[in-house]
């Protein structure tokens, strides 16, 4: 019922007499979309921490990159094995990104364990326009830091869906300082339903960048949207705003169901 | 990196090539590509590694290999291949990636001793082909230190044993029917 409601409330305002729930709705909306813009500020935060980070330290790209991911989840300070085991399950999440992107992450914080690059650099590397790696490497980051706000740091959340070799698992787990570049498969079957990025939904290019924009890049990250905030605080058309929420409908369900 | 090279066999199959060249041109003294082929004894390569390692079809006919467009490069250039290596060994060898440092370490001084004296810039070039070795050996012996068992994640190339345990039971159980 409050599905319906919602839904003509944001399409067909005229046709239902909704005076009793206009004021409860609007003001859900407006805590939904406070708590976003909180957390999008939090993640600006950390991306302008980064910039900054990065032209005063001559530290390992990957290790930066552990650090700044993972103090979204926890603000202590990380061990040096810690650091190595939360790489795996970056570059783990990293593997279900579009090839462009990854590729871009990982020669911007360079797989050799080399001090992060300038985009200047890679754009040259890579043959792609600077602006366009910016682009990427922002997505990247942002999609790391989405997917591990739901899984956290706590490794019963990881260790199902990841298998690593053991030349991994030796690096990881020896005191060695050396941050080396892990060697990873997944387990496709296991994979978290949330972890699954809109990437493979049926949604024009233009739409999936809207909703990068604001921060979804997986089923998960829909959860918190209705679909009054997909129309209009995202402002997709109702077609899509449709689509993606019975994306989530059928995401939840499934959840409830498992 | 060179095209060619991305190949992580390729690699490994060409490194003693690489190896040679390297420490071939090292010293700027003029010495012959056929001359590096005879000291390499790649021949000796292809016997040896069909004793050591599971992957010895890698090293199969080294001697038959064209050479020549690896003695045209530039002596930075294969070094930059070669860094390479240690992982590349990793995968193709497992394991068995010391024996190829031994047979790598090999032609380095038998190139290197070639004209008598081994020269300072030869001895430059050997320090980085050292580094290179050093980290396949330092792999190697990481690997050896850990306990798999402990693993919470699945390890992907912990197969070998069963493998072997299974070729054993299956032929046991042949000798087995052999003897009835």
């Amino acid at each position: 019922m409050n599905k319906a409601k919602t839904l003509y409330f944001s399409d067909y305002p005229d046709l239902v007499d909704i005076e009793v729930d206009e004021k409860i709705i609007i003001k859900a909306r407006k805590e939904r979309s406070l708590e976003r813009a909180k957390r999008n500020k939090k993640i600006d935060n950390l991306l302008k921490e980064l910039e900054i980070k990065h032209l005063t330290t001559e530290k390992s790209g990957l290790e930066e990159l552990v650090i700044k991911i993972f103090k979204t989840v926890s603000i202590r300070n990380l061990s040096l094995l810690e650091i190595k085991e939360r790489l795996v399950w970056i570059c783990a999440l990293a593997l279900m990104f579009p090839d462009t992107e990854y590729d871009v992450l990982f020669t911007v914080y360079p797989d050799s364990g080399a001090p992060r690059k300038k985009y200047k650099i890679v754009a040259e590397e890579l043959e792609i326009p600077k602006h366009q790696v910016e682009k990427l490497a922002r997505n990247a980051v942002n999609r790391l830091i989405m997917m591990v706000s739901m899984l956290g740091d706590n490794i019963e959340n990881y260790v199902s869906w990841i298998s690593i070799n053991k030349f991994t698992y030796a690096n990881m787990t020896l005191e060695n300082p050396k941050l080396t570049f892990p060697e990873i498969e997944l387990k496709y079957e296991k994979i978290p339903q949330k972890l699954q990025t809109i990437d493979n939904y049926d949604l024009s290019n233009s739409d999936i960048k809207t909703l990068n924009n604001a921060n979804i890049f997986c089923l998960g990250n829909l959860l918190e949207y209705e679909y009054e905030d997909l129309r209009f605080e995202l402002k997709l058309e109702p077609s899509v705003a449709q689509k993606v929420f019975s994306i989530k409908e059928s995401f939840t369900r499934g959840a409830k169901n498992a | 990196m060179l095209e060619e090279f991305k190949d992580n066999k390729n690699l490994v199959r060409m490194s003693p090539f690489l190896v040679a060249t390297a420490v071939g041109k090292a010293d700027g003294i003029f010495l012959e590509e056929e001359k590096v082929f005879e000291l390499s004894h790649f021949e000796e390569f292809s016997i040896h590694s069909n004793e050591f390692t599971s992957a010895a079809n890698i090293f199969l006919d080294l001697e038959n290999e064209d050479f020549h467009h690896i003695w045209e490069l530039e002596v930075n250039e294969i070094l930059e291949a070669l860094k390479e290596l240690p992982v590349a060994a990793r995968i193709v060898l497992g394991l068995d990636v010391d024996h190829l440092v031994e047979m790598l370490e090999v032609v380095v001084l038998q190139v290197a001793r070639s004209d008598g004296d081994v020269h300072d810039l030869e001895i430059a070039v050997a320090g980085e082909l050292e580094v290179i070795f050093d980290s396949i050996r330092a792999d190697s012996s990481k690997i050896s230190e850990s306990n798999f068992e402990e693993s919470p994640y699945d390890i992907t190339d912990l197969g070998d044993k069963n493998i072997n345990d299974s070729i054993n039971e299956q032929n046991s159980s042949l000798d087995a029917d052999e003897n009835l």
